[in-house]
Formats: structure tokens, C-alpha cells, sequence
């Protein structure tokens, strides 16, 4: 008898179909081994037709579901996806295409133009607040990391080709900037925020002094 | 295109004249409503002492001041700024505003869904849309305050204005199937797609 590789052992005795894991028809299991060394390394359950039929039935079902569905509706749900699979081997292309979907999905919902506040990188929260920072940025100012200076303006370029337009409406004048902010990070993870900035970006500054407070200086 | 000039309220008939495309200004009343305003409405079953049959709503929660009632503040209720929100999360109140209390005009900001696009089309509504962020200028198109209802849930109370003249607002959704959101949202995605090919990235 072959060993069974200790610790990588998976054990998936159950089928996924039509959204929850159920026994196979006639419970049958099925080794599934290492070519390398021939050692098993799952053991997986055994569909027989009567389970492919129902996978394929729901996949059906689930197809007219699907096309009914709106391309916004459809958008805001690809978009989750996309956000849970943002991993580093998507590089900087993930993070360019979760950005854009971001600012289509919001549509003029956000009172376009915008400013699009980009945050990279960071712990979750951090990318949260940096990209709360990018979108509060004043207009004109670059990002200091060169690389987020090029993202920023390759990003205002696609965005305002897409023709979301001034509240939504149409037209070329989507985002009047993209700000990116970036934070160390940890390689395992590459975590994006999109906050942004609608129309009416009134800007007001104070300052605390023992003299009292200075206004907009 | 044209530009129209409504006293409110308005009939099934004059709402089907309006097309996309065409632009409005309302005069005689309107009503602001919001988010709180249409759960109480509509989920928790309270009803409303106005008649907003062929009447406008505004999506809005206004910034008021509380003062002794005199007769330019009838409701005790000076207007400090009158802004418009976001439609979009209120879009499962439109068919039963139109169903129940008779509402015609939708007003607000960044549009409306499939079912209010359906609303329209079967009960006869059009959804009117203002420039965000634009509220110095929406305040100096009404009069007064006039009543205000469901108070307990202020600012997000049943408020009824009276108008100078409101607009021009532009008609972005009828009463025939069209919105200017669909028309946009579909070059949208096909931008995405050349967007994306220009960043060299697979779609």
C-alpha cells in the first residue's frame, strides 16, 4: 500500500453542487496521488452521472440567473470577486483594473468629476486612511513615490476615457485627478482602497496655536 | 429637446410629453424626502398627512433652523441650505412612492435603477436630475418652509416647500423606457475594454 504524505493529506469526501457541499450518490471516495513520488496527497470524492447531471443542471439554472442579472448589478458583483482575489502575482495590473472597476461601478453616484484616491499597500486600515489622504490631497500635487506619480497619470488618462462624465451623464470630464498614496506593505498581501472625492471638494485649513487658531493659511 | 415650465401637481399626461433630453423647472410645491423618511413609509407602515398625488419629491435631507414660527417660517423651520443626495440607495422606493401616494416627480442626483425605470414607464414618473453639489444655488430656487411632517425623524422629515421657480432640471429618465444612465453605462463597458487594452492589461 502506497503511504499517505503526512500533513498535505486533503480529505474532500463531499461534492460542491448547486451552492453547498453534499455526499456523492454512492458515497465513493478516490485517492489522488503525487506523480513524483506516488505518494497520496487528497482523497476525493467520487461523482458518478446522476452528481454530474445536477452540477450541470444548477450550472444551467445558474447561467439564466446570470444573463438576466444587469451589467451594473453583474459589475458590482464581479467587483467583490475582484477584490477578494487581488493577490501579488497580479502585479500591478490588478490593481489598475480593481481602480477603474471601482470608478465604474460608482458611476455618478459620486458626483463626478472626481478626485479617485488610490491607496496601496499597507494594513488594511492603513490603505483605507492613505487612500482617504490621496483623495483629500490638493489638486496639482504628485505623489512622492515615482511610481505612484506614473500610476496616477495613467490613471487619469483611462479614467476619463471611460465616458462616465460629469454627474454621470457622459461626456470626457470624469475625475479631475487621481492621487495615490502608497505604504509599506507585507508581500503576502497587496491590499487596495478607492475613496473618492466628489465635485464640490471645498478645501478649508486651520492651524492650533497658544494664540488661538490661524484659519487658512 | 425642449424646456417646460410645471405647476405642480401635474397630471399623468404632461409626464408623458417629457423626454430624455428635455429640461424642467417646476413652481407651486415640493416635498423633500430621504432615506429614513421612505423606511418609515414604507417598511414600518406610517402614513403621511400630505396629499403628494402628481407631486415632486427631492431626495434631501435639508440644513434648517429652529425658530419661533412667523409667517415666512410657517412650520417654525428656516431654511439654512437645501442639497440633494444620491438616489441610488433609496431606488426600492420609487415604485411604492408612485403606487401609493401618486408621486410623479423624482428629483436627485446620479439616477435610478431598472425598477424605477419600469416604475416610470407603467404609472407615468419621470426622475429629474439636479447638479450635486450645487445646493447655494437649489436653496435660492425655493421660498419657504412651509410644513413639515414625520418630524421625529428630522433632518430626514417629510418636508413640504414652497417653490420659486426650480430649475432647470434635466429630464434623465421618462416615462418611455429611457435613461440617460443606460445609454451611458453601455459606452461605459465598452470603454473599459479599450481602457484596459491600453494599459496593456488582459480583459
Amino acid at each position: 500500500m502506497r503511504a499517505i504524505a503526512r500533513g498535505v493529506i486533503k480529505l474532500l469526501h463531499q461534492l460542491y453542487i448547486h451552492g453547498k457541499w453534499v455526499s456523492g450518490t454512492r458515497g465513493l471516495t478516490k485517492p489522488v496521488t503525487n506523480p513524483a513520488n506516488e505518494q497520496i496527497v487528497a482523497e476525493v470524492a467520487q461523482a458518478q452521472a446522476e452528481d454530474v447531471e445536477a452540477a450541470v443542471n444548477s450550472a444551467n439554472l445558474g447561467f439564466k440567473i446570470w444573463r438576466s442579472v444587469s451589467p451594473w448589478e453583474r459589475s458590482k458583483i464581479l467587483n467583490r470577486v475582484a477584490y477578494l482575489i487581488e493577490v501579488p502575482a497580479d502585479v500591478i495590473n490588478g490593481v489598475k483594473k480593481f481602480v477603474i472597476d471601482k470608478v465604474m461601478e460608482s458611476g455618478g453616484k459620486v458626483c463626478p468629476p472626481t478626485i479617485v484616491g488610490v491607496g496601496i499597500g499597507g494594513t488594511s486600515d492603513l490603505c483605507t486612511k492613505i487612500a482617504k489622504l490621496a483623495a483629500s490631497r490638493p489638486l496639482g500635487s504628485v505623489c512622492d513615490d515615482p511610481e505612484g506619480a506614473k500610476l496616477e497619470k495613467e490613471l487619469s488618462e483611462a479614467i476619463n476615457s471611460l465616458g462616465i462624465g460629469a454627474q454621470g451623464l457622459g461626456g470626457n470630464s470624469t475625475a479631475f485627478a487621481v492621487h495615490v498614496e502608497t505604504a509599506a506593505t507585507h508581500i503576502t498581501m497587496n491590499p487596495v482602497a478607492v475613496n473618492i472625492m466628489c465635485n464640490s471638494a471645498r478645501r478649508a485649513q486651520a492651524r492650533f496655536t497658544t494664540n488661538g487658531v490661524e484659519y487658512g493659511f | 429637446m425642449a424646456h417646460y415650465t410645471i405647476e405642480m401637481p401635474c397630471s399623468e399626461e404632461a409626464i408623458r410629453e417629457l423626454k430624455i433630453g428635455d429640461t424642467v423647472t417646476l413652481t407651486g410645491w415640493l416635498h423633500g424626502i430621504r432615506d429614513a423618511t421612505q423606511i418609515h413609509m414604507f417598511d414600518r407602515g406610517r402614513t403621511t398627512k400630505f396629499d403628494l398625488n402628481g407631486h415632486a419629491v427631492i431626495h434631501t435631507a435639508p440644513n434648517v433652523r429652529k425658530v419661533e414660527p412667523r409667517e415666512d417660517c410657517p412650520a417654525g423651520y428656516e431654511i439654512v441650505c437645501v442639497g440633494t443626495t444620491t438616489s441610488m440607495r433609496m431606488e426600492r422606493f420609487t415604485a411604492p412612492l408612485m403606487l401609493r401616494e401618486g408621486v410623479r416627480f423624482i428629483i436627485g442626483k446620479g439616477g435610478l435603477g431598472d425598477d424605477s425605470r419600469d416604475a416610470f414607464n407603467e404609472l407615468g414618473g419621470v426622475y429629474l436630475a439636479i447638479v450635486g453639489g450645487t445646493a447655494a444655488l437649489e436653496t435660492t430656487w425655493i421660498e419657504q418652509i412651509t410644513d413639515v411632517d414625520m418630524d421625529d425623524l428630522n433632518p430626514e422629515s417629510l418636508w413640504k416647500f414652497k417653490l420659486k421657480e426650480f430649475g432647470p432640471l434635466l429630464v434623465a429618465m421618462d416615462s418611455h423606457c429611457q435613461s440617460m444612465y443606460d445609454e451611458v453605462q453601455v459606452s461605459v463597458e465598452q470603454n473599459r475594454v479599450k481602457a484596459l487594452e491600453r494599459m496593456g492589461i488582459p480583459v
